[in-house]
């Protein structure tokens, strides 16, 4: 219907009783409209109506339960494949998380897939096609960390998957894509992607990456994953990827590490699988981490451990270029220092900029005055912070202090009351450096009630707690704008 | 500075600041064909709209002269109180929305018709939120959507749909 009968159409309908019809809508806002719902809402929008049938969003997201998989509800997955593959054709961006199933879907993928042109005029692609090696790995990755004493480096076989095959043949025809995030169990071989400027690989073998790197001259951040497993590969050369700007690596470990002089090196795993697999080969990409994340994992094995700056990797204790640091812990944090040693190694300290600690459990931490922070983000049920005289520097722009309730939790496995204790308020003067910083327009956010505010001490379950809106908030931090990543409210968002 | 005047399509007009109409990018294209056609006069230049109803341009209107003020408000204020501003603007805005599924059709077709692109990103916003979680027969029931499918079409495109259906 063009744009002046849809106008008639409309017009027409003023004398109309009842609801008035949707499908005089221009196709454009139609459009506009089925590109903000997810894929299937539309699908149940578009099939009470012809006219909505023959629109093609711009934007396919479509996600298979993998309830699916278990289930293996006959039909479903053909269905949605078939449905992708009929909505592929005039989208520009791809998301499509599919799981896999018993009845061999992806190779029903495969045959649907040849119907489409030869050409796909797609921008991005973000498809996570979870193998079922990756799918099994991934539900037992977190049951794993409870057996293992850690997460150890290990060579396993892992086979082809029809995904990376899929994933290889989606790729080789979108020529123009620019986005592409990969989920599979090996990296595949990837065909020559001219413009693409984002890559993001998450699998359990790197083998083939450095070859697949080859013809990717536009590339300007990588992003290579194994996230809860290690993966150990004998090199990663992206010297030839001269616009390389971001280097990313969460739990990939190479051998020898040769990345550009102007890329900023990121790294995020294990503090001893770091301290194990980063060696010489790595020495002068070193020089270009910025941002590092290190996590302790408890196991059944190690239990519950206090880690402190002792067990940071030497590589991070030496290294003056890194500026971000995370630390992430389940157990005890204990940043304090003892007396006669430092919290922090000088080296580390002196260009450090932002500084995270998160764990669920108690945290301590004293900053020094050598400390330059311009960004302090902390996240702990129980929190003891102190710092030496003078040591809140005036570049500190962002503060964020998000604490809970202190919680004595009856490890029952079921809801019990907790205590609730007194926030250690003495080290810190809390409520004048919040002043001074809002007043100088600066981010602040602290989400505990305090005593000196009159804060009103709830009664808190183990684990959880109400607000007084009713809603509930797991692991407690969590509020409107909370940014842990942890708590219920941030487990929610997208 | 020469008045603005919007006719409605059953004749009631409505005076309108030209920083507001601009908004509308349909009523700004009017405007500058008024205008050269009527040079300098001082008389107020009258836009009809046959095409939109009195109350849904008093509505349209109504947007146009609140976004207006947020711009304002938006240049003016300092970096610190932006993230506040944002909240009030989005307070506002999902206030504005409160409104019935025909009165939010009759907007579409406004904001579309009207060309003001902010309104129409809401509108759709809204369309969206109201469609999310809805079987087929509730959008029909919701939106007024005649079946014009025959039982084997119907068919058809259950099949295909099954993994959204069911």
């Amino acid at each position: 219907m063009d744009e002046s009968c849809s106008m008639e159409a409309y017009l027409s309908s003023w004398d109309q009783e009842g609801p008035l019809p949707l499908q005089h809508f221009p196709e454009d806002v139609l459009l506009n409209i089925a590109n903000r719902v997810p894929s299937v809402d539309w699908a149940r929008f578009s099939a009470s109506c012809r006219r909505l049938q023959e629109l093609q969003p711009s934007a396919v997201a479509v996600t298979s339960s993998p309830w699916i998989m278990s289930r293996d509800i006959p039909g479903h997955i053909v269905s949605l494949l078939r449905w992708t593959s009929r909505h592929l054709q005039a989208a520009k961006t791809l998301d499509i998380t599919l799981y896999p199933s018993a009845s061999g879907a992806f190779s029903g993928w495969l045959e649907l897939c040849r119907e489409l042109p030869d050409t796909l005029l797609i921008t991005a692609f973000r498809g996570a096609l979870v193998s079922d090696v990756m799918c099994y790995k991934r539900m037992h990755a977190h049951q794993r960390r409870m057996i293992d004493e850690h997460v150890a480096v290990r060579e396993q076989y892992y086979p082809i998957n029809e995904v990376e095959e899929l994933g290889a043949w989606l790729a080789a025809r979108m020529p123009i894509l620019c986005t592409l995030s990969l989920f599979v169990s090996y990296c595949p071989q990837l065909p020559a992607l001219p413009m693409l400027t984002h890559l993001e690989l998450q699998a359990l073998k790197f083998d083939r990456v450095n070859a697949a790197l080859q013809h990717m001259p536009a590339l300007r951040t990588l992003l290579l994953a194994c996230k809860h497993m290690e993966a150990l590969l004998p090199e990663l050369d992206v010297l030839a990827l001269p616009n390389l700007t971001h280097l990313s690596l969460h739990d990939v470990y190479p051998e020898l590490l040769l990345i550009p002089p102007s890329c900023r090196l990121d790294l995020h795993g294990e503090a001893e699988t770091i301290q194990q697999c980063v060696g010489n080969g790595w020495e002068w990409a070193l020089r270009q981490l910025h941002t590092c994340t290190c996590a302790w994992t408890n196991t059944r094995k190690t239990g519950l451990r206090v880690s402190h700056s002792g067990g940071l990797p030497l590589i991070l204790r030496e290294q003056s270029s890194i500026s971000h640091l995370s630390i992430l812990g389940r157990g005890e944090l204990d940043f304090r220092g003892v007396p006669g040693s430092r919290a922090f190694e000088l080296g580390l300290v002196h260009f450090l900029t932002s500084l995270r600690l998160k764990t669920d459990w108690g945290a301590s931490i004293f900053i020094p005055a050598t400390m330059q922070l311009q960004s302090l983000e902390l996240y702990a049920p129980a929190l003891h912070l102190s710092a030496e005289e003078e040591a809140w520097p005036q570049g500190l722009t962002d503060l964020c202090i998000m604490t809970a309730e202190l919680l004595y939790d009856t490890h029952s496995g079921s809801p019990g009351y907790a205590c609730v204790q007194p926030w250690e308020l003495e080290e810190l003067p809390v409520e004048e450096l919040r002043a001074s910083l809002e007043a100088a327009g600066k981010v602040v956010s602290m989400h505990r009630p305090s005593k000196r505010e009159g804060g009103v001490m709830r009664i808190t379950i183990a684990g959880c707690r109400f607000d007084d809106d009713g809603s509930m908030h797991r692991y407690n931090g969590g509020k409107e704008a909370c940014t842990c990543g942890i708590c219920w409210t941030c487990l929610q968002q997208p | 500075m020469r008045n603005i005047v919007l006719r409605a399509n059953d004749g009631a007009d409505h005076v309108i600041s030209v920083a507001a109409a601009s908004l509308c990018k349909t009523v700004a294209s009017l405007l500058q064909d008024l205008e050269a056609s009527k040079g300098e006069d001082t008389d107020p230049l009258i836009v009809p709209l046959p095409n939109v109803c009195n109350c849904t341009l008093q509505k349209v209107l109504g947007f146009c002269e609140q976004q207006r003020a947020f711009d304002e408000l938006c240049t003016a204020s300092p970096a610190a109180q932006q993230a506040d501003l944002t909240r009030q603007i989005q307070a506002w805005q999902m206030e504005y929305m409160q409104v019935s599924t025909d009165e939010l059709y009759h907007l579409v077709m406004a904001a579309h018709y009207l060309n003001v692109p902010r309104l129409l990103d809401l509108c759709t916003d809204a369309m969206a939120e109201r469609i999310r979680g809805k079987s087929p027969a509730q959008v029909r029931e919701c939106f007024g959507l005649k079946p014009s499918l025959s039982p084997e079409e119907e068919e058809e495109i259950r099949r295909s749909n099954l993994w959204a259906l069911n």
